[in-house]
């Protein structure tokens, strides 16, 4: 057998090792196995050298992520062996006529290439169900990788090196999230719209869908910033309804070949999507992306994980002729509707004496003790006890707690996301109606069945009643 | 008389089908006999009704002695190291058999995963190919790596149908 330079030792430093699996065998002996210590750590064995009294076995920890790698074919068994996980592995050699087993701790770099198999040494037959189960966190993660779509930003100039601000950074996560989710609001809303009339159930489903998809990211990588964001189909399996199924499966493709495949420079691109989509959709889908190409500040290139989009890495950015076709500026009637329309949300803070009551002081005063307003796009918001519709009462052990939003139309939207309560209006005071109609039938399906409510929920709501 | 005559026959025969699970006399049973196995050996295994593909790893020419013995006996006349004392009785009895490839990519991927010392350890230098059949012997259901097991029977003359067609 090969003279290699190691260290010996008694044992092998894993206790209670066991045979997970068999991964390989040759005319009938096995040459690859898959083992674990009591501390769960996996090692991989492979039988490297023989001579006429003993067998020489290379045994070598291998991360789960490898493991996973090299059954799904990724990773051949010489590049995992190549690259292994670890600075050491061990030579144990066993000779049969005089059950000696003797240890050798080897620096890897230092294993003879010629105790490696061939380049061609693949895992061909995939995951099985077992390894599927035992390596669910990266099958998993895998998955979701193979369904992301990759967004690379590079700085305009290397003053910085290869990084880019956090600013930077968060702005693309942003607006990508936001296109994505006007992506899942708009194609969802088309199709519950073709089978249900109740615009406000719609809105609740849609919103809660767009909770449940909202992008993932998958991978990030060290140089300059490259992310890859994945809407979750993995975990979503919506089989009660045929709307959120369809949704589902069209999902993926439908946003890569709708939004990020084309051509923003040009106009025929820009017509297809003016055909396909209407101006508030096209805002919600393409306005967010456009933002992002339209900064200096950054260089971006979009791809994903099999390259079939491959927006090379120069700055993409919209024409203008694209942008007028997507976003046709509004008529003096439509601004003027709009500002009719739009809502605003504002945090004020006055100064009073104390006694003073906010109720009770005139416009004036107040606004003469303004020390600060800030237009914001989301608040905490109460409904006091007790609740009240029409002549039914509930008295709730603490005000009934939401998010209040201004949407970009400039609706009102109140949101308690536990509760599953949702409502939107251009009228505050119709919405929290609405809410509280919503929160009756709560509590009337909570006292007629408790046991059908999940324990969150169910915990929640506690809270209140 | 002829009742028991009859009885004796059918005693025997049953000693011989639950000695090698079939009535083909094999040429290596005695490999077989010396493990002293408490299983059918042979077992799952069939005669094949028509030609069967079959890649194996030999050596040149194709008459070498080495070629087209089972496992156990290859084991000992190349000094390949086998733990047979720890080894379960089907094991023993799939390694009194010689293995067999349906393909010729089958077998070179095989190759592939043989660490480079091991391959010169082995000294096999070719994948010989030929047809066989149920005259030649029993073979076991390929297995999906395209191995599959096969004991050839005491009449067969293997050199006569296979030839060397890859250097390894």
């Amino acid at each position: 057998m090969l003279d290699v330079t190691g260290i010996n030792i008694d044992r092998l430093p894993f206790d209670e090792l066991e045979v997970i699996s068999e991964l390989f065998e040759f005319e009938g002996r096995a040459i690859l196995l898959h083992l674990r210590d009591k501390r769960k750590v996996d090692l991989l064995a492979y039988w490297a050298d023989f001579d006429n009294t003993a067998s020489r076995w290379l045994y070598s920890t291998v991360s789960k992520e490898q493991l996973f790698s090299y059954l799904i074919g990724a990773k051949s068994l010489k590049e995992i062996l190549s690259a292994p996980s670890s600075e050491y592995m061990f030579l144990v050699d066993s000779n049969l006529q005089t059950n000696d087993v003797t240890v050798k701790l080897i620096n890897s770099y230092l294993l003879p290439n010629n105790y490696l198999p061939n380049d061609d040494s693949y895992h061909i037959d995939g995951l099985d169900d077992f390894y599927s189960q035992y390596l669910d966190e990266w099958n998993y993660l895998h998955k979701l990788r193979e369904m992301s779509y990759i967004f690379k930003i590079d700085a305009p100039d290397k003053k910085h090196g290869n990084t880019v601000s956090t600013k930077d950074a968060a702005n693309v996560l942003n607006g990508v999230t936001e296109s994505i989710e006007g992506y899942v609001s708009v194609q969802a809303f088309n199709l519950y719209s073709t089978k249900y009339g109740d615009v406000k159930k719609i809105n609740r489903n849609i919103n809660k869908l767009k909770t449940r998809l909202s992008p993932r990211i998958a991978k990030t990588e060290d140089h300059s910033f490259e992310v890859w964001v994945a809407i979750d189909i993995l975990t979503f399996h919506p089989e009660d309804d045929p709307i959120q199924s369809e949704l589902r499966s069209n999902l993926i493709d439908g946003y890569k070949n709708d939004v990020l495949d084309i051509d923003f420079g040009s106009e025929e691109d820009a017509k297809i999507i003016a055909e396909k989509f209407k101006p508030d959709e096209r805002k919600k889908i393409y306005e967010p992306l456009i933002k992002l190409f339209d900064s200096d500040k950054m260089v971006i290139s979009i791809s994903d994980s099999k390259r079939a989009i491959v927006k090379k890495q120069q700055k993409i950015k919209a024409k203008q002729s694209f942008k007028n076709i997507l976003f046709p500026p509004p008529t003096v009637q439509e601004v003027q509707e709009e500002i009719a329309r739009k809502n605003k949300l504002f945090t004020v803070v006055f100064s009073l004496k104390e006694g003073e009551e906010i109720k009770t002081i005139d416009k004036k005063h107040l606004l003469d003790n303004l020390l600060f307003s800030q237009e914001v796009v989301e608040t905490p918001f109460e409904l006091p006890s007790p609740i009240e519709i029409k002549n039914a009462r509930i008295d709730i052990k603490k005000p009934l707690a939401f998010i209040l939003k201004v949407d970009a139309e400039g609706r009102f939207q109140l949101h308690n996301q536990i509760l599953d309560l949702f409502a939107e209006g251009t009228d505050i005071h119709e919405v929290s109606k609405e809410i509280k109609s919503q929160f009756f039938s709560l509590v009337q399906a909570y006292e007629g069945n408790p046991e059908t409510f999940d324990p969150i929920k169910k915990e929640e709501l506690q809270k209140y009643i | 008389m002829n009742r028991y005559r009859a009885l004796l026959i059918t005693a025997i025969l049953f000693l011989i089908v639950k000695g090698s699970n079939c009535i083909m006399p094999l040429k290596y049973q005695s490999e077989i006999d010396n493990f002293k196995l408490d299983i059918n050996c042979p077992d799952n295994v069939f005669s094949p009704n028509e030609d069967i593909e079959a890649f194996r790893f030999s050596f040149s020419p194709i008459d070498h002695q080495w070629n087209f013995l089972p496992n156990v006996i290859f084991d000992r006349v190349a000094n390949i190291p086998y733990d047979y004392q720890t080894a379960t009785a089907k094991v023993k009895c799939v390694r009194c058999g010689m293995s067999f490839f349906t393909s010729l990519e089958a077998i070179r991927r095989k190759w592939n995963f043989i660490s480079r010392q091991n391959k010169s350890n082995f000294k096999y230098t070719h994948i010989a190919h030929g047809r066989i059949n149920g005259d030649d012997g029993l073979m076991g259901k390929p297995n999906k790596e395209g191995h599959y097991s096969f004991y050839e029977s005491d009449v067969a003359d293997l050199t006569k149908k296979f030839t060397l067609i890859a250097e390894l």
